[in-house]
């Protein structure tokens, strides 16, 4: 008995001992947390307050959980049940982290983590790469200047080049995201108009701190919300130190070279509050470096486009430009011996924000002067014949320019009124000595030109989504051209040894006048703009000629011609916009006009008129696609054959065909389609452009290729057809900070010319590569490698003639900081030769080394420039069809040197 | 002998300690704001921290005092040289800070004492991100009336972040509220700074009472100056006027409890 009883004894003490262990495994089981407890210490025991203690299952990647160590070093984690396996990780600055893999069920309560110092505590620095360097919010682009800047940038166009999106021409005309730009905004107001590019060049690079590309901008404050404008406008950001205090920079030198002094004085001064903007930008001396005067006499107007008053009512064909000084594009430092004066003041007065008041004031002085020579040859029954010619000319050029321009707005935004006054003056004078070796000719040119605007838009707002405006303009130009030629041994008329006086005045006036009226209505998604509007014109043209043969006094000659010229066009438009969303928007516009121009030369009298009607459809989907079909059909009453002297006047007067279609998105695939007739002089033009490629941001890297296939018949020959392929491959590698580009293109181009009523063929390849290297190897060094290589291979196909010309262009810049130190070199080498002439070549330079100060603790830097060191020679440009070789030499300036402060107040 | 080798591993221990204690790190922060005070806050923002403090100062805030117009209305800028600090002590949990509420030409800032916040941060470990070299966890949490997502990182085990936020167990390197209002970006780190920035408690300051105190000992002095025809008084800052919003309700309270007094 006794024994079943110690059999049931151990059996019932077995069952409770299961039921025990079981009921506690279900006690653990069905916790919802459990307690992990522990100690954290040195390596001397002594306990470490503050550690983060966390713990990170390997298994829920959303499970985490962390404390602290108190002053005893103990911590308490607790962690839910379901949780089996954790990792332990004890961290303190100034230790070696330590991490511990716990098994849920193993869980201890005593665990003790000794942590060890980290004796040698290496210095650590991290700074974040990839920076918002760009910010876009809603239309607003913004560009922060300071993560751009690599101090090789003087002038804000310098480092406008190296912000992504942003292109910019030869002329220094701006794009955005491929649109052309209105104009430059200077702390949101407009001061420079469309000549923005005189700010550009102008303003330095470091006066600045962000730039904003803003679409959509609407000047007018009647017109916001109304009408839906398309216009990009840069807005430049000034410091914020260089706001409420006149400020500035100067960057002034003294030189010498081997025939004359050098001097240079690069001004920039602002004073910029919330109700007066005022700056001064000024360029002077005879080694500048980004004067831009030149953007004074350009005139940029389309009557029909231009809704403000800034621009005039219509260019004139300027038929009396004198010639510019040949660059084949090198810095103009080295080639130029310009001496330059050039000043713009620039002010804009709000007295209230009702009223705006702008004042310009612009003076130009540049007088330059250059040797060159020029070697013709002609190819002719197949023999060549040549004319050698060396050129002296001297160039003077003078503008004043004063603008003023008043802006008022009524208190409750619905009235607005501007008005705009301008006088423009502008002298050319030119001096050419030719020597031809057979012939020694002086060409004397003065052109003396000056223009007087008045332009003024009333805006008033009919309800809350219509506008009515009235524009007009009025504009008087006074053009007079004087030239004088004078030739040494004239053989013409076979008289030896005769001198031949040529006297031509020429003198153009032209008035013109416009009066538009417009209604602007918007239904939220759907916009309606209906234009309509007269324009006349008025332009003489009084020309006399007389010649004189000195040897024979008896023989002077005067042909005096007079022409007026006077037009009226009279044009409607409307324009319906449709937006689908914000990016989507659909355009359709009506055009119509006419045009009847009266031309009076005396003996004829002419009249007859121009019609079109465009209509123009259109739709974009921004940075997807947009497309364009134009269709456009203009007819005219034909000038007479005889009055071919006066066709730049009549640049409407060509009927034009032109359907195109034009797909765009954002990794640069497109095609376009053109085809254009105009008949005036049998013109065709017929076009098929399509470009692929692709972008992507990891390793930067582009690919772009473009072909194209046009056949066009321009004047004077027929059947051309042309082929360009050209392709652009780019790569950045971040980690050495290295980019390379590669650009290549290939172009057959085949015309037939009818020459004493043959057709010859001349068949014409180019082939052309470009590698460029650009090395940032860290700050402190960058070197920029760029080569240009082109063939051109002309092939007379009757003759079998063939022509060929190399030419090679290669440019360096290297740039090497320390600490406080700068030395730069740039070399720019350009070579070119045929199978015809001899070679030729021109190697310019430009070393320069300078060293920052710092004064009364603002930055200024000293440098010395060394020009031309290698005694630069003659460069020459070859250009032939075939028929005729050109080529044109110049000279590059003299060595010389100059020493620079560039400092700021 | 004994006592070199006493010398030598008493040395060795402060060493050791001096290691573990004194190394100061610095973050620089861009802060980014919306909020009526930003342009002072906006800019660089730096903090300097060790195991147990932080100093987080207001880099690019103005020495001298100065003003500006922002349409019609007038703002006036309390320069500071010391660049507005915030103190943080670990130990005590206390937040030392220099507030320019209250002053003028005349009247200097106020340094102010405070409690360190408490925020529940939620962490979202399975969201991670590397900002710079470091890897981050994402958390959310409320703090001064305005929810934020902040990426810490445990790679740098301090309990620090910019301006007053900080509770989690590594370095926070950006914050960014969720209205918008308040941003911070992180720019740089640096280890083991050469020259470290003293980080003391300062000796004077205004406790949470006192400051109440010499609040409505302000609005009452005011107060005093109105007359039979026109009635003085002061009344809190707007709701978004700090980085902290509502902020201060001082005005407020004090004229509700007057008025329910009354």
């Amino acid at each position: 008995m006794k024994r079943y009883t110690s059999i049931a004894i151990r059996y019932l003490s077995q069952l409770v001992f299961i039921f025990c262990v079981s009921f506690c495994t279900n006690t653990i089981h069905s916790q919802t947390s459990k307690t992990i407890k522990g100690n954290v210490t040195d390596t001397m025991g002594i306990p470490i307050e503050m550690a983060v203690i966390y713990t990170k299952s390997s298994i829920d990647s959303s499970f985490f959980r962390f404390t602290n160590s108190n002053e005893k070093g103990g911590f308490t984690i607790t962690i839910p049940a379901r949780v089996l396996n954790i990792t332990l990780y004890i961290n303190r600055l100034g230790y070696k982290p330590v991490s511990h893999f716990l098994i849920a069920d193993t869980l201890v309560n005593d665990l003790v983590f000794q942590l060890t110092p980290q004796l040698n505590s290496i210095k650590e620095v991290v700074v974040k790469a990839e920076r918002a360097r760009i910010v876009e919010q809603g239309d607003t682009m913004s560009y922060r200047l300071k993560d751009f800047r690599d101090s090789t940038e003087y002038s804000v166009e310098d480092i406008l080049k190296k912000l992504p999106g942003i292109e910019i021409s030869a002329e220094g005309r701006i794009k955005a995201n491929g649109k052309e730009i209105k104009t430059v905004l200077l702390e949101g107001d407009d001061m420079f108009g469309r000549q923005y590019t005189i700010g550009t060049k102008n303003i330095r690079a470091l006066s600045i701190e962000q730039v904003d590309v803003i679409k959509k901008y609407e000047d007018n404050p009647v017109l916001k919300g109304i009408k839906q404008s398309d216009d990009v406008v840069l807005n430049l950001k000034l410091s914020p130190d260089k706001k409420n205090i006149i400020n500035g920079n100067c960057d002034t030198g003294l030189g010498a070279g081997t025939d004359e002094f050098k001097k240079a004085i690069h001004l920039n001064v602002f004073d910029i509050t919330r109700r007066f903007k005022s700056i001064l930008l000024s360029d002077n001396g005879n080694a500048t470096q980004t004067l831009n005067s030149g953007e004074l006499s350009a005139i940029y107007d389309d009557p029909l486009k231009e809704d403000d008053t800034k621009s005039a009512i219509n260019a004139y064909p300027d038929l009396t430009t004198p010639p510019n000084i040949q660059n084949p594009g090198v810095p103009k430092d080295f080639i130029d011996n310009a001496l330059n004066t050039f000043s713009t003041l620039r002010n804009v007065f709000k007295p209230n924000e009702r009223l705006k008041i702008g004042l310009n004031v612009n003076f130009a002085y540049n007088k330059d002067q250059q040797q060159s020579a020029q070697y013709q040859s002609y190819l002719y029954d197949s023999s060549r014949y040549t004319i050698d010619i060396k050129s002296d000319l001297q160039v003077t050029k003078r503008v004043l320019d004063v603008e003023g321009n008043t802006q008022y707005t009524s208190p409750n935004q619905k009235t607005n009124f501007q008005l705009m006054t301008r006088y423009y003056s502008l002298i050319n004078v030119f001096n050419q000595k030719t020597d031809n070796r057979k012939q020694i000719l002086y060409n004397k040119f003065l052109n003396d030109n000056s223009n007087i605007l008045i332009n003024g838009l009333f805006s008033q707002k009919i309800s809350s989504n219509s506008v009515f405006q009235v524009l007009i303009k009025s504009q008087s130009t006074q053009s007079l051209a004087n030239t004088s030629f004078q030739n040494e041994n004239f053989n013409i008329f076979s008289l030896n040894d005769s001198l031949l006086q040529l006297n031509q005045n020429i003198n153009t006036p032209h008035s013109g006048f416009l009066l538009k009226g417009q209604y602007i209505k918007n239904w939220g998604k759907l916009i309606f703009q209906f234009e309509t509007g007269y324009i006349k014109t008025s332009d003489l043209f009084n020309y006399k000629s007389t010649y004189t043969l000195l040897e024979d006094k008896i023989n002077t000659n005067t042909f005096p011609i007079n022409q007026t010229l006077t037009s009226h066009t009279y044009f409607n438009k409307a324009l319906l916009k449709y937006y689908f969303s914000t990016s989507f928007a659909f355009k359709i516009n009506i055009e119509q006009k006419r045009k009847n121009i009266v031309l009076d030369s005396g003996a004829i009298n002419n009249n007859y008129a121009l019609n079109g009607v465009n209509a123009n459809a259109f739709f974009e989907l921004e940075k997807v696609l947009a497309g364009r079909i134009v269709l456009a059909f203009n007819w005219s009453d034909r000038p007479s054959e005889n009055l071919f002297f006066t066709i730049p006047y009549f640049k409407d007067a060509f009927s034009r065909y032109i359907p195109s279609i034009t797909n765009i998105n954002d990794f640069n695939q497109s095609l376009s389609i053109n085809y254009s007739y105009k008949n005036a002089l049998k013109n065709q033009f017929f076009y098929i452009n399509t470009t692929i490629g692709w972008k992507q941001n990891l390793w930067r890297e582009s690919f772009i290729f473009n072909s194209s296939f046009q056949e066009t018949s321009p004047l004077y020959s027929e059947g051309n057809q042309k082929i360009i392929i050209y392709g652009n491959f780019s790569q950045f590698i971040p980690a050495i900070k290295t980019g390379f580009e590669l650009k290549g293109g290939y172009s057959v181009y085949k015309t037939v010319f009818n020459i004493q009523n043959v057709n010859t063929p001349i068949k014409t390849l180019n082939y052309s590569i470009n590698p460029t290297v650009r090395i940032a190897f860290r700050y402190f060094l960058k070197l920029n490698l760029s080569n240009d290589f082109n063939l051109a291979v002309n092939q007379n196909q009757l003759s079998e003639n063939t022509n060929r010309f190399w030419s090679n262009r290669f440019s360096s810049e290297f740039l090497y900081n320390l600490e406080n130190w700068q030395i730069s070199l740039s070399i720019n080498q350009f070579s070119s030769t045929n199978n015809t002439t001899s070679n030729a070549s021109l190697l310019t330079s430009n070393l320069s080394l300078s060293r920052k100060i710092v004064l009364n603790k603002k930055e200024s830097t000293l440098r010395v420039h060394l020009y031309n060191l290698n005694f630069a020679q003659n460069y020459a440009t070859y250009f032939s069809d075939n028929i005729l070789f050109f080529k044109n030499s110049i000279e590059a300036v003299a060595p010389f040197f100059i020493l620079k402060y560039d400092f700021s107040f | 002998m004994k006592i070199s080798i006493f010398l030598f591993f008493f040395s060795l221990c402060l060493t050791l300690a001096a290691i573990g204690q004194n190394v100061q790190n610095k973050v620089v922060y861009e802060c980014k704001t919306q909020i009526v005070k930003g342009k002072q806050h906006d800019g660089k923002n730096t903090l300097y921290f060790d195991n147990e403090k932080s100093l987080f100062i207001h880099t690019d805030w103005p020495k001298r005092d100065s003003s500006y117009m922002s349409g019609d209305l007038f703002f006036f800028i309390k320069g500071d040289t010391s660049k507005m600090p915030v103190y943080i002590f670990q130990k005590d949990s206390m937040i030392y800070y220099k507030s320019d509420y209250k002053s003028s030409n005349t009247k200097p800032c106020l340094m102010l004492q405070e409690k360190k916040p408490v925020i529940a941060w939620q962490i979202q470990a399975e969201y991670t991100h590397k900002i710079a070299n470091f890897n981050c966890i994402k958390a959310v949490g409320t703090f001064g009336n305005r929810i934020y997502d902040v990426w810490f990182t445990p790679d740098v085990p301090i309990n620090f972040g910019p301006y007053k936020l900080g509770g989690l167990p590594g370095l926070i390197l950006e914050a960014k509220s969720r209205d918008g209002k308040v941003y911070y970006n992180f720019i740089s780190y640096e280890s083991n700074i050469n020259k470290p920035t003293e980080i003391v408690k300062p000796k004077k300051f205004m406790t949470p009472s006192q400051f109440k105190s010499y609040v409505i000992n302000s609005l009452l002095e005011t107060e005093s100056m109105s007359t039979a025809n026109a009635k003085v008084t002061n009344d809190d800052p707007v709701s978004d006027y700090d980085i902290e919003k509502d902020k201060i309700t001082i005005h407020r309270d004090y004229k509700k409890s007057r008025k329910s007094r009354d």
